[in-house]
């Protein structure tokens, strides 16, 4: 029997057989709804699931993934993931996708809306930034933390909503995902840090903790987006058919709730979430050289109201 | 007994349009009618007058009559109407989202 560990994340804790230092230690005894991390035997089939879509198999309140050379996990009720490593797997990227896709499907299943978007806080609110892999989410947050605000999460920001309707983003894993060049520009020498994935030149930057792990009503998403060559950077308001497009594709592993039977439900989440939210296009130019001047922008666009 | 129109054939004015709603869900975002089609997963946004010909398609209504009410409430020749009506309607039937029989 393994040892476990008792872990914040989200609107929950996480108890874990596997140890998992990418997060904070749960006071214990855990005053939110707890979810076991169990290591077992799970099937090659789901019984009574349809035809493996996406690479995972979904029947009832189970959804089974598997990953290659890496590990079977059986994510059910959003109640608890049953981690079964194949021989050899590598340790790292069994709690790489344990902790990426295994707990996007469990954050699905109860009901929260996870965007592929980092997010900072600013005057009380969150402002999350998403864009696709590339379009310097990862910098931007570094950027933010090394001007002094808090970043809330990189990579996925977990979204629920109080009993107002209002949506709060839940604090993520402490830690920023950076290519070397990246991580070397803000300071940090990769020989020092955590590597991300297995052969992979990406690495973890630790960020400070935020000892409290509090949601924070989350008051706009910024789509990152990249000019075409000289043109100056904008900023624009995207609403209606636009921004609810752009939060349905920016819906970590959304890939996932066709087949989890969760479409509709994910639907009226976009709309309750764009009841309450702004989006904006932030069109930006590229490279380190301006990186600064475009992050001030987006700052200062930040700490302006409506 | 009225049949249903196979994939191939063209929207008449006579037909009877009806929504197949189990298969849209709606919100509005920004003052704009959102539907999402549970089949297909994908997102539309309907215009205004999109979203009164839905509104109107609450109960089955011929295309006729949706041409009807539409030139009573805007300013659109009959003609023009039922062109982009039959359009609109082949869309949506494409789509899944209504059913088409002859009246």
């Amino acid at each position: 029997m393994a040892a476990t560990g008792l872990y914040s994340c989200f609107d929950f804790c996480l108890r874990s057989e596997i140890s998992l230092n990418e997060l904070s230690p749960a006071p214990e005894p855990a005053s939110r709804p707890l979810v076991e991390v169990r290591l077992g035997p799970v099937p090659e089939v789901l019984p009574g699931a349809q035809r493996p879509y996406g690479g995972i198999q979904a029947a009832g309140d189970a959804v089974l993934l598997t990953v290659r050379d890496t590990a079977r996990y059986l994510v059910r009720g959003g109640r608890e993931i049953l981690v079964d490593p194949f021989p050899h797997a590598a340790e790292r990227n069994v709690r790489l996708f344990l902790l990426g896709s295994a707990l996007g499907i469990l954050v699905h299943q109860r009901g929260l809306l996870p965007l592929h978007a980092n997010a900072v806080v600013a005057g009380g609110g969150a402002y999350a930034f998403a864009g696709h892999s590339g379009a310097g989410k990862s910098t931007l947050a570094a950027h933010f933390a090394r001007r002094g605000y808090e970043v809330l999460c990189d990579d996925v920001c977990v979204v629920g909503f109080d009993e107002a309707g209002v949506p709060l983003a839940w604090p993520g894993l402490p830690r920023l995902k950076l290519w070397a060049d990246a991580a070397a520009a803000f300071g940090h020498d990769s020989a020092s840090l955590d590597r991300a994935v297995e052969g992979l030149d990406k690495y973890h930057v630790p960020l400070a903790p935020t000892g409290e792990q509090r949601p924070v009503p989350l008051r706009r998403l910024y789509l990152l987006a990249r000019t075409a060559g000289g043109e100056a950077p904008t900023i624009r308001r995207v609403t209606g058919q636009q921004a609810m497009t752009a939060v349905m594709q920016q819906t970590y592993r959304n890939q996932y709730l066709g087949p989890m039977g969760l479409a509709a439900d994910h639907f009226r989440l976009c709309a309750a979430l764009l009841a309450r939210i702004e989006v904006y296009e932030a069109r930006r130019d590229w490279g380190y050289e301006v990186f600064a001047r475009e992050a001030e922008l987006l700052e200062s666009h930040i700490s302006r109201g409506p | 007994m009225a049949t249903t129109h196979s994939g191939g054939g063209r929207v008449k004015g006579t037909d009877i349009v009806v929504r197949n709603d189990a298969e849209l869900l709606t919100t509005v975002v920004d003052g704009e009618l959102i539907g999402m089609s549970i089949e297909q997963g994908a997102c539309y946004g309907l215009n205004g007058i999109g979203t009164r010909i839905w509104d109107l398609l609450a109960a089955p209504r011929a295309v006729d009559g949706l041409v009807e009410q539409l030139t009573a409430e805007y300013e659109v020749e009959a003609a023009d109407c039922l062109d982009e009506v039959l359009a609109f309607v082949e869309q949506l039937r494409a789509e899944g989202l209504v059913r088409v029989s002859a009246g």
